[in-house]
Order: C-alpha cells, then structure tokens, then sequence
C-alpha cells in the first residue's frame, strides 16, 4: 500500500460528494420536468380546454350532524331537509338580464340578486345561497326555466331540527354558526366560516362526534355552467355522516319534570342513576326554543332572551344557586354524629325557639317539637336541633363536613357552565367582611342550610345519590354511547367515582333510615312524595328568600332498598318543599319507573290533608326573628 | 485583495445566469400583476426593479470581500439573525396575523430570509474548524442546535416552510462535512419513532427494524444505545405529551398536519395552478396571454404560484430554459464547492447551493401538484425584496470565493 496524504484523500472524498450531490439535484430536476411534460405535453390539450371552454367549479357536499338520541332510543334532536337556490359562477354569463328575471321569479329585490351574482365572481369554491329554505312555489318556478338559468340551482341541506317541545332544551343546547372568535380554535379542525357547529350544552361538548365532515367534489362545467364530468385530480373529499350520540336522558322523566315546572314561575329538576352517575333528567324551566336558536334569532330577539328577567338562557339545574335549606340537615346530622357531638340517643328539647347570645332563631313548627332526637330532627325536619348541634359543630367544622360532602365544587358533568357553588368557610366570611367582622353566629343559619351556604341542584341531587350508595358519588353524565350512523358502537361512557362522602357505616345507615323516615313515616314532612310500589327516602326543604316567596325543595331517593333513581327538585318562590316539590319528585319517579296514574287518584293530593299545610317551615322567618337571608339572592344567580 | 490573474477565473456563465432568472422574474410579476387600463407600471413590479437593482450593486460588492472576513462575521451575523427574529415575533407584521416583516414604512424587511445565510455561515465555520468531530450521534448535537434555535423562531412566526428550508439544509451540510449518510438516516430515526409511536404495533416493528440494523451496523455500541435509548423514550413520551396539551395547541399541531385546513382554498388553487402549467402546453399562450391568471382570483400567483404564471404563458420550453438556468447554477455551485481549497468556502458554496436546489424544487414541485403547499417562494423568480436581495448577495458570495477557489 502507497501512503496517501490526508489531503489528497479527502479532495478524493470532496470530488465524489460532489457528484453524489449533483446526482441527487438532476435526479430531482428531472422529475420535475417528467410531471411537467405529462400536464402540459400528454394532457395540454385536455388543460387548454378547461382555460378556454368548460371550467372547473367546487362544489361542497353538506354532511348531516349526528342524532342525539335518549336512553331508550326515542329520538331527540335529527335533521330536516331543507331546500335553497344557490348560484355559481359562470364564465360570459351575462348577470344584468340574470338578475331582472330571478328577481321577477323569486319576488326579490333586483340590487340584492345582482349582488349575490356579483358575490360569486369572487367564489371560486362552492356556491353563494340566494334564497335559504326556499318553499316549494319557488323552487318550481326555477326549475321550470331552468335554461335560462345558468348556474341557478337548488340543493338541498340538512338542518338540524329538536322534536320535543323544547323537551331537555338545556341539556341538548343548540346549533348556529361558527363565531369568529370560535373559528380561531376549530379552524384547525378543519372548519370554516358560515359552519354550523354547537353552540351550548351537548351539542357543543361533542361537537367533534356530532359533526358531519362536509364533501367536495370538483365538475368540469361548460359554459352556461352545466356539470359535464367529475374533475378527476381536484382534492374531492366524500362526505362523512356525523355520529350518533346516545344520552343517559331519559325523556320519559324529562318530560314529566318538564310539564311539572310548567305549572311554576321557574325551577329546575335533576335526576341521576346513584350507581353509575348517569343524569336521567335535566330539566331547567323557562327554556329557550332550541329550533329558534338554530335558525338564528334577531338581535332583538336576543337581546329579549338575554333580558327577561326569567332568564331562560340560564340553565338552572347546573348555573343556578340556591341555598340548599333543609336537606342540607343530612350534613349537619351526620357531621354530627361523626365527630362525636351528638349520638344517636341524645335528645334536645324544642320549644320553637333557640337563643345563641343575644340573638333568637325559630323553629319553622312555632310550638316546638319537643324532646327530640337526631332521627326525629331530619324526619319532622327540626331546626332547632340542628341549630344545637351546628353551634356545637362550629362554621369551620360543619363548612368541612359540607365540602367533603361534595358542595361547593363543581360535580364534573360533561357540558360547559356549571357553577361551582359556595361553601362559606371561616376563611371565605374572613375575605368578605375582614377577619372579625363577622359573628360566629352565621353558624346557626348555616346548619339548616340557609345563609351564604349555595348549591346548584345538580349538587343537590349528588348529595341524594351519595346517601342512596352509601357515599359513593359517580361524576354525572350525559354522554353514554357514541354510534356511527350505521349503529356501530364506537365508544362508550366509563362511571368514575367522583368522591366519596366521608361518613361511617354506622352514620350513613342511619341517613338512609331518617330519609326513608321523611317520606314513609307518619309523622314525616315528605309524604306526597310517596310511589305505590317501594319506598322512597327524601328530604324537604324550603329555602329562604329574602326577595320573595320562598322557594321550595326536595332531594329523594327510590327504591330505598336498591336506589335507581336520585333526584333534587327546586321550585322557584313556590313556598313549601313539602307540600310544593315533593308530590313534583312522585311525578318524575313515577314517570321513569312507568308507573301509570290510577283512575281514581288526583294528580295533586291536596297539601293540607297530610302535611298541615306545612311542608317545612312555613312560617319562619316572619317578625325580624333571624333566619336564612344573607346572601340567598333570588335563587338566579349564576357564578361569574 | 484580489489580483488580476484571479479575476480571469471569474464566473461569467454563472452572472448571466443569475441575471436572467430575475429579468425572466420581473417579467412575470409584471405579467401576474398586469392590468391593461392602468396607466402606469404596477408598484409590485416597481419595487422589484429597484430591489433588483440594489441586488446587482450588492452582489458586485460582496464579490470583494474576503473568505475570511465572512468566516470572522458569520457568528455576528448569526447572532445578529436571531435577535431580528425575536424581535419581529414582537413587533412584526403580516398577511393575516402572521408576524414575519418589519415594517419600515415605504419597505418591507423579512429577518428569515436574513436568517437562511446566517445559519449557513454559523454552520459552516462550526464544521469547517479542523477539531470538529462527526462520526458520532452525540458529534451532531450541536450543529443541531444551531439550526433548531432560529427554526422554532420562525415556526413561531408562523412560516412553516421557512423553518422547514432550515432543518433541510442540514443534512447536506453535514454530508459534506464528512458525516456518514448512515448517521445522518439515524439522526432521524428519533423523529420517526415519535410519529410512529401513534400506533404502537408499528411503534413495536419499528422497534424491532431499528434494533436489528443497529445490530449489524458497525458503529460504537454506546452510539447505538443512544440511538435506541432516545427512539424509544421519544416515542413513549409523544403520545403522553399529546394527551397532556392545552387544546388550542394540539389544535395548532393539527394545524401543520391536517390538510382540511386548506380545503377549499388552496385545493383550488391547486387545481388553478395545474390548469395553467398544463394549459400552456408545448409553447404557450404568450407574454400576457394568459387567461388562468385573471379568472381566478389567486392571490400568490406573483409570489408561490408565479411558476404557474411562467408555465402557462412560455410552455414546456420556457420551463425547461428556466429549469435549465437553475439546475445550471446549482450544479455548477456543487461542482465548485468540490474544487475550492478553503474548507469554511467550500460549506459555504454547499448550504448556498442547497438552499437554492431546495427552494427552488419544492416550490416548482407544489405548483405541479407534487408536493403538499407549504409556502415557499421561488428564488431569484418570486416577487419578494428581502428574498431577491439576500440570494443575489448569496451569489455573490459564491462568485467571489470562486476567485478564490486557490486560496487556503
């Protein structure tokens, strides 16, 4: 072997890299030049053609949004066809003459067609709508002149339609089009303005799945704007049906809670499966017209909507905070026995009245309950044994047993607004008034529920699912199964234990046994909450309002034995929870286990008769003497 | 300074050349933007004849500056390139809410364009030094870096196919440097795995080919646990870091990969650009004859679809001058990179050469349909200041170390 320099090896090594990179630029010019040659030498003829004579136009495909669709398969919201007159370019098409007699056909105004014809000189892609939902007379008159319309058609689109009577208007939301500000997110996922997409509720929150992707397809025209051939080349997309989506709803129930609020101002009812957390009903009175809302309402119209101090665009059963009153007892009873400042055996003496330094608070029953015990105190709902048992608690023990029993956050369910409620701790009142401001006493309210104690009814109605399955909350949900529309199974819903209350076997049993007590004992303040057939467990509640009548509430659960169904009920400025909201939970229960009226039997069994016309605490709060008030508000307030 | 026996090596085929694509470049932009009523020459094209004067100018006076002299700037420039960068990703201005220019009144300046040079200059002076070493993965770590600093700069911007030219330009580089092209194939081989990782039955075979070509292959066993270890971590941690984004953010990397983003416009102008190249056949409608350009409003056809513009109004022979004009350079830009004795120049010559290959096509390859839009411009031909200045300066930088092919 001769020894080479390093130098000489390496001008070897330069000299073929060298080549090595020339190889590669010729290789890839030359490639280049090949699919040159095929497009402007093999097919030049073909592309002169489409420069000179036809043309080619995009056309866009709309894709149908998914069904949503109850638990057993009723159908809640799908699409209607819906025709329109659309128009396309046309190369020499001669748009004065085309405006004068579109015009006269469709009864337009001439500057509004000849500015949609001017639109569409500057769309190279898809087509400009003339007349949306076009009736039948109109699309006639078109086709019958067809020739004389070049790039004049009607097509046909599908527009989401909601069948019930507003029937879960909140849980399903509504559709419209993309907002500007939407668009800067999705328009990654391949969206684009003038889209429709959801805009609230389920609609919104499984967008992705509901979504249909639109189609595109490329023709080569002629010259008066006839489709001759698919454009072979052009980036055709096929069209792809949105997914169908099957709730936990059950519309059965829904519709009975629904046609109950209607016989109230406003209120909201939410149902959950305890044993998996599936939200059965989610009913928000007043509601908005989803279809309305799809078609796109007028400003005026939205700014109604938006004002009226109903407030239907609030979803109550999830935005809405009310203080949760006398259920919030199970709280109070159970941190109770817990930490040990009561047992099941003591006993407290109600004379109607309670004294807490200088201050008086009352019993709802002004002559008092008398010796009373824990069991006693939720059944007969005594406040005055609550009172005793708060104050022995204290606000920050008894805000720790509310927070670790699920209040004041958000529960976790899968559509966007729910309020997180509030649970007023010691160092929550210390931020509002400044540390020391503010009396130990808000304690007193706080153990019967009232004061600046909110919850949402969704919470309200986790509180019941917890005590039904012994402590296990699952997160609620809406979703259940997503389908293709050939219904194929593609996902489906996992229960996941969102917390779980912190109470002993021992407490919880005794829970359970008060609130079966309410409804089924015959001295409990629930009892038109009764169903023929099983035991019911239940709370009543009447939560004050310091801005009018109170509003009435009650959480249940059924069958006691084996719960399928936990509910909350709250109406608006109804007045008592007893008499009020819990014969509304019997229609609700009753609807979802299928229970038929009997002949005989009132829909509404008069109050009186069995409650004294006092649910629970009617007369409280009257003569200044304190109890609830504070920050209730008027049971509408949403969280910022 | 240069003396007169060097001058006798001067270029003159390469000048011509050069000049040419930008005469046939002005003429185009005139074309696209050419308007028969209008009275006056159009501003775009106004502006293209000075820039290219100053080019010239420029061009002729980096003739004279030394090898040295840019070897000694290159850090300063690269500096200099991202703190711009930075700087425009604050301050700067663009179609539709990108931040790519300056906006200096009457002119407009792109630090990327700036910045393609710079990089080429810190990348060449770091691999031209005789102590770097590159027959190893962890060799290549730096170089790396250099090219990524200012690519996440203008991915940022956002200007994917910029940020893409810089990651491109790498490779060839490094070829020329002495790195093997099987090192180069495994410094890819992390980025793969990532991908990959989606579906991990593929991840697993892929895995598996990896493991066994390592295997086999002669390098040190701690190279190929790098390889292996970083392939791996890489893929498992992708589709975690996926699931832990922000939404917008995975939204912003579908961005880069879906294509449905661009459904309706550019798959239009797609098939705008095909009907025109191939309308133009064998010799073409003629100098302003062509009628794609005014049925269709294509608002890139001066910068990414003038190619189109060329092709329907000069036909398959005028492309293939055109074509020829760049594969004349770049081929001679290759061959010259072989013969300079000076290490630093020869790099030089390669990453200037490369970028021009490159840039050249892939824009010619996505007005053909070959190749999905990324939105680079055609050197030397696109209407655009800072791009038309920094490439004649670039070929003067190339014709002057051409004098200087003898010097070490």
């Amino acid at each position: 072997m001769v020894p080479v320099s390093s130098g000489m090896v390496e001008i070897d090594a330069l000299r073929q890299r060298s080549r090595m990179m020339r190889l590669i630029a010729l290789a890839m010019f030359s490639i280049i030049v090949f699919k040159l040659g095929w497009l402007q030498l093999a097919r030049g003829g073909f592309y002169r053609d489409l420069s000179e004579n036809n043309y080619v136009q995009g056309f866009e495909v709309r894709a149908p949004r998914g069904l949503i669709i109850d638990r057993n398969g009723e159908i809640l919201a799908d699409n209607r066809v819906s025709l329109s007159i659309t128009l396309t370019r046309v190369r020499n098409r001669n748009d004065d003459r085309l405006a004068d007699l579109l015009a006269e056909l469709l009864a337009l105004d001439r500057g509004f067609v000849a500015e949609k014809l001017l639109e569409t000189r500057m769309r190279y892609y898809g087509a400009v709508t003339l007349v949306e939902d076009a009736d039948l007379e109109q699309v006639s008159r078109v086709e019958e002149r067809r020739s004389e319309l070049p790039g004049v058609k009607v097509e046909s689109t599908a527009k989401r339609r909601y069948l019930g009577d507003r029937l879960g208007a909140h849980a399903l939301g509504y559709v419209g089009q993309v907002s500007p500000r939407e668009l800067e997110s999705m328009e990654p996922l391949g969206y684009a303005s003038g889209d429709i997409v959801g805009k609230t509720g389920v609609e919104q929150r499984y967008e992705l799945l509901l979504r249909g992707h639109d189609g595109a397809e490329y023709w080569v025209c002629d010259a008066a704007g006839r489709e001759l051939y698919p454009f072979v080349g052009g980036p055709s997309r096929e069209i792809r049906v949105g997914h169908n989506l099957i709730l936990t709803i059950d519309a059965e129930a829904q519709r009975a809670a629904e046609a109950a609020l209607k016989n109230h101002a406003a209120g909201a009812i939410v149902a959950v499966e305890p044993r998996t957390g599936e939200v059965l009903v989610l009913a928000s009175y007043p509601a908005p017209d989803p279809n309305a809302l799809a078609e796109g309402v007028s400003t005026e119209e939205w700014r109604e909507l938006t004002s009226s101090p109903m407030h239907p665009l609030l979803n109550r059963a999830i935005q809405a905070l009310y203080p949760p009153g006398s259920p919030f007892k199970i709280v109070t009873a159970g941190a109770g026995l817990e930490t040990g400042v009561i047992g099941l055996e003591t006993q407290v003496m109600c004379r109607g009245t309670y004294k807490y330094g200088i201050r008086t608070f009352r019993c709802w029953k002004p002559g008092g309950h008398g010796l009373t015990n824990a069991l006693d105190g939720i059944v007969e709902s005594c406040d005055v044994f609550m009172y005793q048992v708060g104050a022995k608690l204290g606000v920050a023990t008894l805000m720790d047993w509310a927070e670790r029993s699920g209040l004041g956050r958000r529960t976790g369910l899968d559509i966007a607004g729910e309020a997180a409620g509030n649970v007023p701790t010691p160092a929550w009142y210390d931020r509002r008034y400044g540390k020391k401001k503010w009396s130990r006493g808000v304690v007193i309210n706080l153990s019967i529920g009232q004061g600046e104690l909110l919850v949402t009814p969704l919470q309200a109605a986790c509180l019941a699912c917890g005590i039904a399955n012994s402590g296990v909350v699952y997160t609620p949900h809406l979703f259940k199964r997503v389908e293709t529309y050939s219904g194929r199974t593609i996902g489906t819903a996992r229960s996941t234990v969102a917390y779980r209350m912190p109470y002993g076997d021992g407490t919880m049993s005794f829970l359970q046994e008060a609130m079966l007590g309410v409804v089924e004992a015959p001295n409990g303040t629930g009892k038109l909450a009764r169903v023929e057939g099983m035991q019911v467990a239940g709370k009543t509640g009447t939560a004050q309002n310091p801005h009018g009548e109170d509003h009435a509430c009650f959480i249940a659960y059924a069958p006691a034995d084996e719960p399928a169904i936990a509910l909350a009920v709250i109406i608006e400025n109804a007045g008592g929870g007893g008499a009020i909201a819990a014969p509304i939970a019997r229609q609700v229960m009753k609807a979802y286990f299928r229970i038929e009226d009997q002949p005989d039997e009132p829909a509404y069994r008069s109050p009186d008769e069995e409650t004294g016309g006092n649910g629970d605490g009617g007369a409280a709060g009257e003569n200044g003497v304190e109890r609830g008030g504070g920050e209730t508000g008027g049971g509408s307030h949403a969280e910022p | 300074m240069l003396n007169r026996r060097q001058f006798r090596d001067f270029d003159t085929g390469f000048l011509v050349a050069t000049l040419a694509i930008v005469v046939v470049g002005i003429a185009m932009v005139y074309s696209a933007t050419y308007d028969p009523d209008a009275a006056s020459l159009s501003p775009l094209v106004q502006r293209q004849l000075m820039v290219a004067g100053i080019g010239v100018l420029l061009m002729a006076g980096v003739v004279l500056v030394s090898q040295e002299t840019v070897e000694g700037l290159a850090p300063v420039l690269y500096g200099l390139a991202i703190v711009l960068l930075v700087a425009v990703l604050l301050v700067g201005v663009g179609k539709s809410g990108e931040r790519r220019w300056f906006d200096l009144g009457p002119l407009r300046f792109q630090p990327s364009e700036l910045a393609k040079y710079a990089v080429i200059f810190a990348l060449a002076r770091y691999l031209a030094r005789r102590k770097t070493r590159l027959d190893r993965p962890v060799h290549l770590l730096l170089p790396l870096a250099i090219v990524l600093v200012p690519t996440a700069l203008v991915l940022r911007e956002p200007d994917l196919g910029t940020s893409l030219l810089f990651l491109l330009l790498l490779p060839p580089m490094l070829y020329w440097a002495g790195t093997k092209p099987i090192l180069l194939l495994f410094l890819l081989m992390p980025v793969i795995s990532m991908v990959v990782a989606f579906n991990w039955i593929a991840w697993v075979l892929f895995l598996a080919l990896l493991g066994t070509v390592l295997y086999v292959s002669r390098i040190f066993m701690v190279d190929k646990i790098i390889v292996f270890t970083t392939s791996v971590v890489t893929g498992r941690l992708s589709p975690f870091l996926w699931s832990h984004l922000e939404d917008y953010q995975r939204h912003r990397v579908l961005a880069f990969l879906n294509p449905e983003k661009y459904r309706f416009s550019t798959g239009y102008q797609l098939i705008q650009s095909k009907i025109a190249i191939g309308s133009g056949s064998a010799m073409g409608k003629g100098f302003l004859q062509g009628t794609q350009k005014n049925f269709a409003f294509l608002p890139e056809q001066h910068t990414d679809f003038i190619f189109s513009v060329l092709a329907e109004e000069f036909g398959f022979l005028g492309c293939l001058l055109v074509l020829g004009l760049y594969l004349f350079l770049v081929v001679r830009m290759f061959r010259l990179a072989g013969t300079v004795r000076n290490r630093f120049a020869g790099l030089v010559i390669v990453g200037i050469a490369s970028a021009l290959f490159l840039q050249s096509t892939i824009n010619v390859g996505v007005t053909l349909g070959l190749f999905p839009v990324t939105g680079m411009t055609l050197p030397l031909l696109s209407y655009g200041g800072s791009s038309l200045l920094v490439t004649l300066a670039s070929m003067g930088i190339v014709l002057g170390m051409g004098l200087r092919r003898m010097e070490y």
